[in-house]
C-alpha cells in the first residue's frame, strides 16, 4: 500500500497542532520563531508562515508584532445538546459572560416570523438583540424573538446582567424544554463587524434555534451571528437505533 | 444596516428579505442584474456584488444561461447519530455517491497519536473521500484509522463498503462520538475538489469515534474496552447543507 505523501502546506500544519499537543503548549504560551520552527522541520519559511496564519485566522494562535506567536486563549465551548444559558455553560469553564443589549423593541410578526412561530401576520413579539461577550471578547450578536404576550413588561426588565432565560424561567414562570438548533456560516455585514470587531464579509456561524417551552409552545426564536475564532461548537453523538436515523430535511 | 449603509449592502438585505418573506419563492429566477439595477438605480457591479453574497450563502444559485434562483431549504445534517455523515445522507431521498480519492498508509506522528490515544510511530490508515449529492460536491472526508484494527482495509473496496460497514466486518460497533465544529477555509486543492471559493469558508466537523472491538479470546467487548476507532475531519458545503441537532433537558 502506498505511503501517503503531504502536500507541504497540510504537513507544516499537522506539525503545528502536533506541537502544540506533543509539548503541551497552553494558552499564552509563546511557539518558538520562525525560522527555527522551519528549520526543524524542513519547510519553507512560506509554507510555515501561510500555516501559522491559518492557524491565527481560525482561533488558535495569535501574532503580537516584534513579541512573536502565542498560544490564543481556549475557546468558548457551546455544547448543542442541553439547554443550559450562555452564562451557565461560561461559568461552568471558568468564564464569565457580559452582555450588551443593542436593541429591545415590540415588533409584530412578518410573513417570515409568522411561519416559524405558527401565527398570524402581526403577532405581537419582542425583539432583543444582544451583543455576548467572553471574557471581556465579542463572541456573538443574538437576535431573539419572544411572543410579547408572555412577557409582558419585559422592557423593564435587566437585560444586561441576568440571563433572558433565567427571567423568562423567574418573572414569567417560562421554562425551555426543548428545541431545535441549526447552524450554517453567514457573512459579517458592517454592523455585525464593527459590533464584533471582525473584517466586514467575514465568515461567521449562523446559528438558528427554535425553543420550546414546558407546554410545547415556542417561546423563543433566536438568530446568531458568531465569530468561529472565538466559539467552538460540540455535540456527542450516541448510537441510535436502526430506522431513526432519518433526520434530515431536503 | 440603514440608509448610510452602502447600496450593494442594502440590496442584498433586501434581496434575503424578499427570499424570506417569499415574494421570490424557491426554484424560481430572482429580476436579472439588468433590471434590477435599473429599478433601483444602482450600478451593475453593485447588484452583482449582493447577488454573489447570496450566492456565497447559499440562498440563491447562479445557473449559466438561465439566471438567478432561489434555493429552497438546504439539506439538513443531524449531528447526533454515530454513523454520522454517510449515514444520514444515504437515508436522504438525494443520490448520494461517495468517490475514493486516497486510500494509503502513515504513521500517526504527534497530532493522531494524541485523537487516536496511540503511540506516534502507530501505522494508520489515511482515507480521502468526495461525497456528492445528485452530482455536486457537498463534503470532503479525511479519516485517520489505526491499521491493527482494521488490518485488510487495504483489499476492501471502499466504494462498495462504508466505513461503519467495514468496521462491523471487523467485529467493530461504534458507540459514541464527540465532535466540535469550526470554520475554515481550504487550501486551494481541496477547495476545487468541492468547487468553493478558497477564500470563502466551509463548515468543519472534527470527530473522534469510539468503539469496542471484539476481544482477541471471543468474549463480548465490555464498556471498559471502548477506544478511539477513527479521527475524522469533514469539510461540508455551507451552501449546500445545514447542520442541525435536537437539545432538550
Amino acid at each position: 500500500m502506498e505511503e501517503y505523501k503531504l502536500r507541504p502546506g497540510a504537513r507544516a500544519r499537522e506539525l503545528l497542532e502536533g506541537f502544540l499537543v506533543e509539548y503541551g503548549l497552553a494558552p499564552g504560551d509563546r511557539l518558538p520563531s520562525e525560522r527555527a520552527l522551519s528549520q526543524r522541520w524542513g519547510l519553507s519559511r512560506s509554507t510555515l508562515r501561510n500555516a501559522l496564519s491559518l492557524m491565527e485566522e481560525d482561533g488558535t494562535l495569535r501574532s503580537r508584532i516584534g513579541a512573536g506567536t502565542f498560544v490564543a486563549p481556549a475557546k468558548y465551548t457551546r455544547s448543542l445538546q442541553g439547554l443550559l444559558s450562555m452564562s451557565q455553560s461560561a461559568a461552568g469553564q471558568g468564564r464569565t459572560v457580559t452582555t450588551r443589549l443593542l436593541r429591545l423593541e415590540q415588533a409584530e410578526c412578518d410573513k417570515h416570523l409568522a411561519k416559524r412561530f405558527g401565527q398570524m401576520l402581526g403577532y405581537p413579539l419582542y425583539k432583543i438583540v444582544r451583543l455576548r461577550s467572553v471574557d471581556g471578547e465579542s463572541v456573538m450578536i443574538e437576535t431573539s424573538y419572544i411572543p410579547a404576550g408572555r412577557v409582558p413588561g419585559l422592557e423593564k426588565k435587566d437585560l444586561e446582567h441576568q440571563s433572558l432565560f433565567a427571567i423568562l424561567e423567574k418573572d414569567y414562570g417560562v421554562i425551555p424544554r426543548e428545541g431545535d438548533e441549526k447552524i450554517g456560516i453567514t457573512y459579517a455585514t458592517d454592523e455585525e463587524a464593527a459590533l464584533m470587531g471582525v473584517e466586514p464579509e467575514s465568515p461567521l456561524f449562523w446559528i438558528v434555534s427554535t425553543t420550546y417551552d414546558q407546554g410545547g409552545q415556542m417561546m423563543e426564536y433566536c438568530r446568531a451571528a458568531a465569530r468561529p475564532d472565538r466559539l467552538r461548537i460540540t455535540t456527542v453523538m450516541e448510537r441510535k437505533l436502526e430506522g431513526a436515523i432519518t433526520e434530515y430535511e431536503a | 444596516m440603514g440608509p448610510q449603509s452602502p447600496l450593494y449592502l442594502q440590496l442584498r438585505e433586501l434581496i434575503r428579505s424578499k427570499i424570506e418573506n417569499g415574494e421570490y419563492p424557491p426554484g424560481t429566477a430572482i429580476p436579472s442584474v439588468g433590471t434590477l439595477a435599473e429599478k433601483y438605480g444602482i450600478h451593475r457591479l453593485s447588484v452583482r456584488s449582493a447577488i454573489s453574497a447570496l450566492i456565497g450563502e447559499g440562498l440563491l444559485k447562479s445557473v449559466q444561461g438561465k439566471g438567478i434562483f432561489v434555493v429552497g431549504e438546504k439539506l439538513e445534517q443531524d449531528l447526533e447519530t454515530v454513523g454520522g455523515f454517510e449515514q444520514t445522507l444515504k437515508a436522504s431521498a438525494k443520490h448520494f455517491e461517495q468517490r475514493l480519492l486516497v486510500k494509503a498508509s502513515r504513521t500517526a506522528g504527534p497530532l493522531y497519536a494524541s485523537w487516536l490515544n496511540c503511540l506516534a510511530e502507530e501505522p494508520l490508515y489515511y482515507v480521502k473521500r468526495l461525497s456528492l449529492l445528485d452530482g455536486e460536491p457537498l463534503s470532503l472526508e479525511e479519516a485517520y484509522i489505526p491499521q491493527w484494527l482494521v488490518p485488510n482495509l487495504a483489499d476492501v473496496d471502499l466504494n462498495v463498503f462504508p466505513l461503519h460497514e467495514v468496521y462491523e466486518f471487523y467485529g467493530i460497533h461504534l458507540l459514541r462520538g464527540e465532535q466540535s465544529l469550526g470554520i475554515t477555509r481550504l487550501d486551494s486543492p481541496d477547495a476545487r475538489l468541492l468547487d468553493v471559493d478558497p477564500r470563502r469558508g466551509v463548515l468543519t466537523l472534527q470527530c473522534v469515534r469510539y468503539g469496542s472491538p471484539e476481544r482477541a479470546d471471543g468474549a463480548p467487548a465490555g464498556p471498559g474496552d471502548e477506544q478511539p476507532v477513527e479521527f475524522t475531519r469533514t469539510h461540508i458545503r455551507a451552501d449546500k447543507c445545514d447542520l442541525s441537532v435536537h437539545f432538550h433537558r
